[in-house]
């Protein structure tokens, strides 16, 4: 009902375009000379009418009066559905409903001091309130005005000049304007055709107040070019909302087309979701989305990401087969590490961090660095060698052997236990578990088998 | 000194679909370091995409991402979206081993192991997706690795990773399964809270078990598991200005069926992490504290860091301290380390650095000498396009569009 304000400050308007040519007929000088108004706006009873130059020259026909020039004002292009045929008047008729003097004479008599309705002359009737006439919820808009798309003799430079509202300017308008729209979308269509709507509605055509409406050529070119406006709901301020929008999604596509078409999710969702197929695809654009850092990507998140990558997620914001191997490429590192995580990375290799192995072969990648270093085992040895905080070590490194054989692996090479543990060259002590499938893992690789025991011994589990 | 260089290049044409994606195709280095890669120049990832549509093929040197972990390989991958809620991929070539660019029969795994295979490896796998309301997901995927003439399988595995979102919970499965060694390699099931007035409750259950290639003999070895339990308390301002987060696991090994006289291998270990960061525009601050105790290292460790952001240019310091005790080994490392960093951006031009110097002291270890180190990072970058990482369309969104989408 707040377009009501844009609707009847449209009557004004209309009006004072039509009277600054009407003004100009001498109404004072002539009176008392007629009965009535009708007697020269409607003589023949077949509705008001504007006075032409004939109907002047009935008296002032160059022997009666002087001749003069008069021109009939061409009716200025409204928005104003007046019909005085649909008006109760009474010119002649005193003790009638209306007389002609109620609307157009200041003093409300039958006088020749004429004037041109205001808006709030008409609402003196319609809504007999004194306040200004487009108060919202004050009268139905529509029983004065024909919507915009109907005047088509009104210009895009007059639309583009129709005053704005002072409701429109208040900072919740924009969240409140669609109930509004609901309950009186006729009044919107004094001011506005799909257009206007639709700069912003990227589903305008599944909004009824919106699809009936009709689209407008002369605001077609009043909007083309203007991008719409799309203020952040104050829900969208939530720092879950990153996280929780999808749920409000699901429970409601068609709040979210209000602003939003394919496009605007496809800027992060790049495989898509279930529900896009609910949004709008092309045609009218809707508000773009910029991605953004979720607030889930708090400082541990590089330690903790790999459940959701593994899940699938980073593809939502992320080229995985770019972004993922900056990090996991495994061979340079580039920021997934620290650059001291080189010195410090023995805890985390050994402690339940993501799994080195994710990304790096510890038998080759680790191994490569730490031989280089120094770090590796070089030869086959029977010392303590690194181990020194631990006697006898070679007697007592089996259980920490099998809880940690990635971390073995990385500096020793397979041929360091084979010193005891093969069946071929080494001292054939059984590493194998209780549990060991000898035959799935000849099955597997019997190649690898062959690396410890004699190949003959391996053709027996196949 | 030792360096490394690395050159990255993205490409695109101007067939729609069709790129050339090659981050760091040839990466020049001397790295001493690394006496294999002594001044070695070799293609680390390179590849060209045709992404159109339903389909997106891959052919090169490129990689496979999937709840098996991160797999490099030279061949090619089809991706088919078969509706909006289905992928179905498939990939193979021959395999390299894993963070390296090397086959597994090249020079690397030659001069680290006199075991390592002397046939090269071919790996194939297929990866399904489908993608449920409230971006609840399943995946499954399928790998195996076979040596190049069919004698020797070197891995068979798969993976179920589901991602259940409710709206009071996100219920989130891995299960991996070593298909060869017929064991669980890695089951985890994990629980988050919503959030809740900026806080959310995790919290997890874990079973790892190490996986080897079986081109080693690790396998036959019997290594054991561990069980873990995990949980997390975070808390992140409505607007993103701040975050606070505090974890705790403890994990216990399975029996490893061994006699061990002395009882001093631990079988147990936990972890306590506390990390908090600030966003008071132009500055942020970075604190975190961790100590990690457990079986064959334990480690303390203190980050601090600063940085501010003078528009194009962000200026940043960083200090860091870590006490580290290793089981199986005499003493402790205390490293102390500081560095700045910075980066300028000027588009479509960039610069980027940090230097860093370290302090290790060894407490207990009278044989060894305490050693300082320097290290430096520069990166020079000129964008020709949009962020490869990123898939967003900022370059083509006016400023008031900017202004309005937060």
């Amino acid at each position: 009902m707040k377009a009501l304000h844009s609707v009847l400050l449209l009557i004004g308007l209309a009006v004072a375009g039509t009277a600054s040519a009407r003004d100009a007929f001498d109404h004072e000088t002539h009176d008392g000379q007629f009965p009535s108004c009708r007697t020269c706006h409607d003589p023949g009873g077949q509705g008001m009418y504007i006075v032409g130059p004939d109907k002047c020259a009935e008296c002032h026909n160059g022997s009666d009066l002087d001749r003069v020039d008069w021109t009939r004002p061409d009716r200025a292009p409204t928005l104003v559905r007046f019909d005085h045929s649909t008006h109760p008047y009474a010119v002649n008729e005193p003790g009638g409903e209306l007389e002609c003097g109620n609307c157009h004479s200041t003093s409300g008599d039958v006088t020749m001091n004429v004037v041109l309705p205001t808006p709030e002359t008409c609402l003196d009737c319609h809504n007999g309130s004194p306040e200004p006439h487009w108060a919202p919820g004050r009268v139905d808009c529509g029983d004065c005005h024909m919507p915009l798309t109907a005047a088509k003799a009104v210009s895009a430079e007059r639309i583009a000049d129709f005053p704005q509202p002072e409701s429109h300017s208040l900072d919740d308008f924009i969240w409140k304007h669609g109930d509004d729209a609901k309950s009186a979308t006729e009044a919107c269509a004094v001011c506005h055709a799909r257009n206007d709507c639709e700069r912003c509605h990227a589903n305008g055509d599944q909004i009824a107040a919106i699809a009936s409406l009709e689209m407008d050529d002369r605001v077609a070119t009043l909007v083309a070019g203007r991008e719409g406006r799309w203020p952040t709901p104050p829900d969208h301020e939530s720092g879950a909302w990153w996280t929780e929008h999808g749920a409000a999604a699901d429970d409601s596509p068609e709040r979210c087309a209000t602003c939003h078409d394919a496009n605007s999710c496809a800027g992060c969702h790049q495989q898509g979701f279930a529900r896009l197929e609910l949004l709008p695809k092309q045609g009218r654009r809707g508000m773009p989305v910029l991605p953004l850092r979720p607030l889930d990507h708090t400082p541990m998140f590089v330690q903790e990401h790999g459940p959701m990558a593994l899940a699938g997620d980073c593809g939502v914001c992320h080229d995985e087969g770019s972004f993922c191997a900056d990090c996991h490429e495994g061979q340079l590192g580039g920021g997934y590490h620290p650059t001291s995580f080189v010195l410090h990375h023995a805890a985390s290799a050994a402690g339940p961090d993501p799994a080195c192995t994710n990304c790096h072969s510890t038998e080759v990648f680790c191994r490569s660095c730490h031989l280089e270093r120094g770090l590796a085992a070089m030869t086959r040895s029977d010392a303590n060698g690194y181990h020194d905080s631990a006697p006898y070590w070679l007697l007592n490194h089996g259980a920490a052997a099998r809880q940690g054989l990635d971390e073995c692996s990385s500096c020793h090479q397979q041929d360091d236990c084979l010193q005891c543990h093969s069946a071929r060259s080494g001292w054939r002590v059984n590493p194998h578990g209780p549990n060991f499938d000898a035959m799935g893992m000849a099955e597997a690789s019997e190649a690898m088998c062959v690396m410890c025991h004699p190949a003959s011994f391996v053709r027996q589990f196949r | 000194m030792p360096v490394s260089q690395d050159l990255r290049l993205n490409g695109w044409t101007n067939v729609q679909g069709l790129s050339r994606e090659a981050p760091r195709p040839w990466a020049l280095r001397q790295r001493r370091v690394l006496a294999a890669h002594q001044e070695e120049i070799e293609l680390v990832t390179g590849y060209a995409e045709l992404d159109r549509g339903r389909l997106r093929l891959r052919g090169g040197r490129t990689s496979a991402h999937t709840g098996l972990g991160f797999y490099e390989f030279d061949g090619g991958s089809a991706l088919l979206r078969t509706s909006a809620m289905t992928t179905l991929e498939v990939y193979g070539g021959r395999s390299l081993a894993r963070g390296t660019s090397q086959p597994l029969d090249g020079f690397l795994l030659e001069d680290v192991d006199i075991l390592a295979p002397n046939e090269p490896g071919w790996v194939v796998g297929g990866q399904a997706q489908l993608l449920l309301p409230r971006r609840s997901r399943v995946a499954v995927v399928y790998q195996r690795e076979l040596r190049e003439d069919r004698a020797a399988l070197y891995e068979e595995r798969g993976a179920l990773d589901a991602l259940l979102v409710t709206a009071p919970l996100t219920l989130d499965t891995q299960i991996d399964y070593d298909f060869a060694a017929e064991n669980f390699q890695d089951v985890r099931v994990r629980v988050d809270s919503r959030r809740v007035s900026g806080y959310r409750a995790s919290a997890a259950l874990r079973y790892r078990r190490p996986y080897f290639s079986l081109w080693t003999i690790w396998e036959a070895f019997a290594p054991v598991g561990y069980r873990e339990a995990w949980s997390s308390l975070s808390w992140s301002d409505a607007r993103g200005r701040g975050a606070l987060q505090a974890t705790a696991s403890y994990r216990k090994y399975d029996e490893t069926d061994v006699l061990d006289p002395t009882g001093s291998v631990k079988d147990d270990g936990w972890q306590i992490a506390a990390l908090a960061n600030w966003n008071l525009h132009p500055w942020r601050f970075d604190c975190g504290y961790k100590i990690d105790w457990g079986f064959a290292a334990a480690e303390s460790q203190f980050d601090l860091g600063v940085a501010k952001d003078f528009g194009s240019l962000e200026l940043g310091a960083q200090g860091f301290a870590s006490e580290q005790v290793r089981e199986f080994r005499n003493g402790e490392d205390w490293i102390l380390g500081g560095g700045l960093r910075g980066r300028f951006d000027s588009a479509p031009w960039f610069l980027e650095g940090s230097a860093g110097v370290y302090r290790l002291s060894y407490e207990n270890r009278a044989d060894y000498a305490d050693w300082s180190q320097k290290r430096a990072y520069l990166a020079l970058g000129y964008s020709f396009g949009s962020d490869p990482g990123m898939v967003h369309r900022s370059q083509s969104m006016s400023g008031s569009e900017k202004e309005v989408s937060r």
